[in-house]
């Protein structure tokens, strides 16, 4: 557990190193690829020193990545799903008018459970 | 052939193993894991049905899943497609976590279940899935011993359907008609039970029990009995119904009702959790209760026509309510009916186990010779002597190792002089009731003692009702009916004779005043409208608990043991001897009995009581 740990903290500082490379390759300022350079070699030596960098890395990643998806999921539901509720509820209060002559809510199935019912999880 | 049965995710988590079509262990994870009603993997549950049979996951032939979460999830869409816009935070809040759960939740299952063999390589697991439905169904009519059968589920929701009418022969199964979600009997009920104060998934007991208290000729039941039926839900003559969705906040679980419109409809407020039970509430009780039975007895006469079998099969949350399977048993629609003693989410793991073994792998189904008893609901771990010797000695308890006929001996003298005594004894009952193998038992002639149970040693409401255990002969004198009742699935009434004449005014008491009442000659069993959740004991299913009602006969006079499960309030069954020991410890039990071994609370060295929450 604790090498899984220390192997994550290791990637994110890789990534913060590339990322400050890239920096450095455009910027053109070889001091940063020392820092870069710096940063991969005393996570490898430290094990303090990459968890005090890496964890705020990763825990600022799962918040960017946990606002991102909720931000997706605001505009899936507000672009997508409600005009697709309009639309759906338009069929349904259409099969309401429907039902409402009708004296049973049952719906009727007669199946016959077979071993090709238990195969798939929908 | 071995199957192992899984109901996760939802609430309930349980694990079965199936070996040749017989159910040889199950348990709920919440006994492991302390905490009622656990939601996530049954880890530990399903490490013990391995365990006791000695078997590593790669032994298995299946594992079996007791729903089908793409359905479910099929469900929550449509479910937010029918409230757009209202269930938008709702929506952004809990879609990442179901929509990671749902669409990694064949990975996620296998990795579970690979970390039951600590660590070992993974392999192909043949994993299946049953409907929810199917599930509930089988677990009803597999273990019954009926060669056929019509067979009723009745739940909250499975994936879409809240009801299934189903017909089984031999090992086939069919489903005759269902109704859908949000149209639902168990959600109708649970929406009631929380604006009575209750909560979801444990607190319709609590609703049950306090229908008793309502009073049938009042007008304030008649009242709610009419706003409910006109303006809550609908039922149509075959059962079926249609919950009013306005009056519902099917988004907004775990609320399930609309607050202000309920309080302006019914006049009444929300009851919070610890505030008082007046009549007004016990009467709303009795009038959900009376639709339910409603929907139940339609429901069942529907499918009677449907299927023209003479027996029926119960089974699904709904089944739980001993008060709606006592009416299904008086009205006789139905020659014989048979209510698991699992009926809810955890039977799920054993109805999907056995339902992937007649219906999936085409095994025939062997019905057990008459007169034989099989395990029934005991399929949980047992401790051995060396166990409870081990924990009495860490704990410097007192205590006796007698032989059974002793302990037997000793457990009816300290019952027939008052005393409350806990019983631990076999294995750990599957379920949500104490069946004789985690109870705590007394008298039941003593009219304080359902109030000290409750009050004293359970820390629960003191209207809570305690059962009766009874020798399978004496039940028809008693209750006036000679049907078997196993597992405590039957309310029945008492018989006139035992029944104490009842003050003029009865009707219009306070629940306390109706609480207090003598009403007859064994208090502690009698609800207030003289039923009784019988539970009947039979000498080859259960010798011992059977030895110990006719020692407690022979000493006292009385053919009954008052009993509830062996725990306190919110906090599941004890299931090792160090939680039973803790929990005698920490109320006011007389008296331990765990196999051969005798505490008296009396003669137990000085003890500091533990937080309630540690037990």
């Amino acid at each position: 557990m604790r090498w899984k740990k220390r192997y994550t903290h290791l990637i994110a500082v890789t990534i913060l190193a590339l990322l400050i490379s890239m920096l450095a390759l455009h910027w053109l300022k070889p001091k940063l690829f020392i820092a870069a350079a710096a940063i991969v070699l005393l996570s490898i030596l430290s094990s303090w020193f990459s968890q005090q960098l890496g964890g705020p890395l990763i825990r600022l990643a799962e918040g960017v990545l946990a606002l991102g998806i909720r931000v997706i999921l605001a505009l899936f539901y507000l672009f997508i799903l409600m005009p697709w509720s309009v639309v759906y509820r338009l069929g349904q209060a259409a099969r309401d008018r429907l039902n409402k002559k009708q004296h049973s809510h049952y719906v009727q199935r007669r199946h016959q459970y077979q071993a090709a019912d238990f195969k798939r999880s929908s | 052939m071995n199957i192992l049965g899984i109901s996760a995710y939802n609430h309930d988590a349980a694990a079965a193993l199936v070996q040749e079509g017989q159910v040889i262990a199950a348990a709920q994870e919440e006994r492991f894991k302390r905490e009622k009603g656990y939601a996530g993997f049954p880890s530990r549950a399903a490490r013990f049905c391995l365990d006791y049979a000695g078997l590593k996951t790669s032994d298995l032939d299946a594992i079996v899943f007791y729903d089908k979460p793409g359905r479910r999830l099929d469900r929550l869409v449509k479910t937010h497609l029918g409230t757009a816009p209202s269930g938008f935070w709702r929506f952004v809040g809990s879609a990442p976590g179901w929509l990671g759960e749902r669409a990694g939740f064949r990975l996620r299952l296998r990795n579970q279940l690979f970390a039951l063999d600590r660590g070992g390589l993974p392999k192909p697991i043949n994993l299946l899935f049953a409907e929810h439905h199917l599930s509930h169904a089988a677990s009803a009519f597999y273990p019954s011993p009926f060669e056929e059968s019509a067979i009723l589920t009745m739940d909250g929701a499975g994936e879409w359907p809240s009801v299934s009418l189903c017909r089984a022969q031999g090992e086939s199964m069919e489903v005759l008609s269902e109704q859908h979600y949000p149209n639902s009997a168990g959600l109708f009920y649970s929406a009631f039970s929380r604006f009575l104060g209750f909560d979801i998934n444990g607190g319709e007991y609590k609703l049950m029990a306090l229908s008793a208290y309502g009073n049938e000729n009042s007008t304030v039941y008649k009242k709610f009995r009419e706003q409910i039926s006109n303006s809550i839900i609908h039922v149509q003559d075959d059962g079926s119904f249609a919950l009013q969705l306005e009056f519902f906040n099917r988004i907004h679980d775990p609320m399930l009702f609309s607050d202000d419109r309920w309080e302006q409809l019914f006049t009444l407020k929300r009851r919070r959790p610890e505030e008082p039970l007046l009549r007004r509430h016990a009467n709303l009780a009795l009038a959900v209760q009376r639709v339910l039975e409603g929907i139940v007895l339609r429901s069942a006469r529907h499918l009677k026509k449907l299927s023209s079998s003479r027996n029926l099969c119960f089974s699904g949350g709904v089944a739980l309510n001993s008060m709606v399977n006592g009416r299904l048993e008086r009205e006789g629609i139905f020659d014989r009916v048979w209510i698991p003693p699992a009926p809810g989410d955890s039977g799920g793991a054993i109805g999907a186990a056995l339902a992937a073994y007649h219906l999936h792998f085409g095994r025939p189904r062997v019905l057990p010779p008459p007169g034989e008893h099989r395990p029934g609901s005991c399929l949980g771990p047992e401790y051995t002597a060396e166990d409870i010797r081990r924990l009495s000695t860490s704990h410097g308890a007192v205590f006796e190792e007698l032989s059974t006929a002793e302990i037997i001996e000793r457990s009816a003298e300290a019952l027939s002089h008052g005393k409350i005594l806990a019983w631990f004894h076999g294995r750990l009952e599957f379920g949500p009731r104490a069946l004789g193998n985690r109870n705590i038992l007394a008298d039941p002639r003593d009219p304080n003692v359902q109030r000290k149970i409750n009050l004293k040693v359970k820390f629960r409401e003191s209207f809570r009702p305690l059962s009766p255990l009874i020798g399978e002969e004496d039940a028809e004198a008693l209750f006036g009916n000679g049907e078997t009742s196993p597992y405590m699935s039957f309310s029945r009434k008492l018989r006139e004779r035992y029944r104490r004449p009842l003050p003029w005014n009865y009707a219009t008491l306070t629940i306390k005043e109706k609480l207090h009442t003598r009403r007859s000659d064994f208090p502690a069993i009698t609800l207030v409208d003289m039923s009784a959740r019988v539970q009947t004991v039979n000498p080859l299913g259960s010798p011992r608990l059977y030895s110990l009602l006719q020692a407690f006969r022979e000493k006292s006079g009385c053919p009954l043991l008052a009993s509830t499960s062996f725990n306190i309030r919110s906090k599941p069954l004890v299931n090792t001897p160090e939680e039973a020991f803790q929990t005698f410890m920490n109320s006011e039990l007389d008296v331990l009995v765990m196999e051969n071994f005798y505490f008296e609370k009396s003669r137990q060295p000085e003890w500091e009581l533990t937080p309630l929450y540690n037990l």
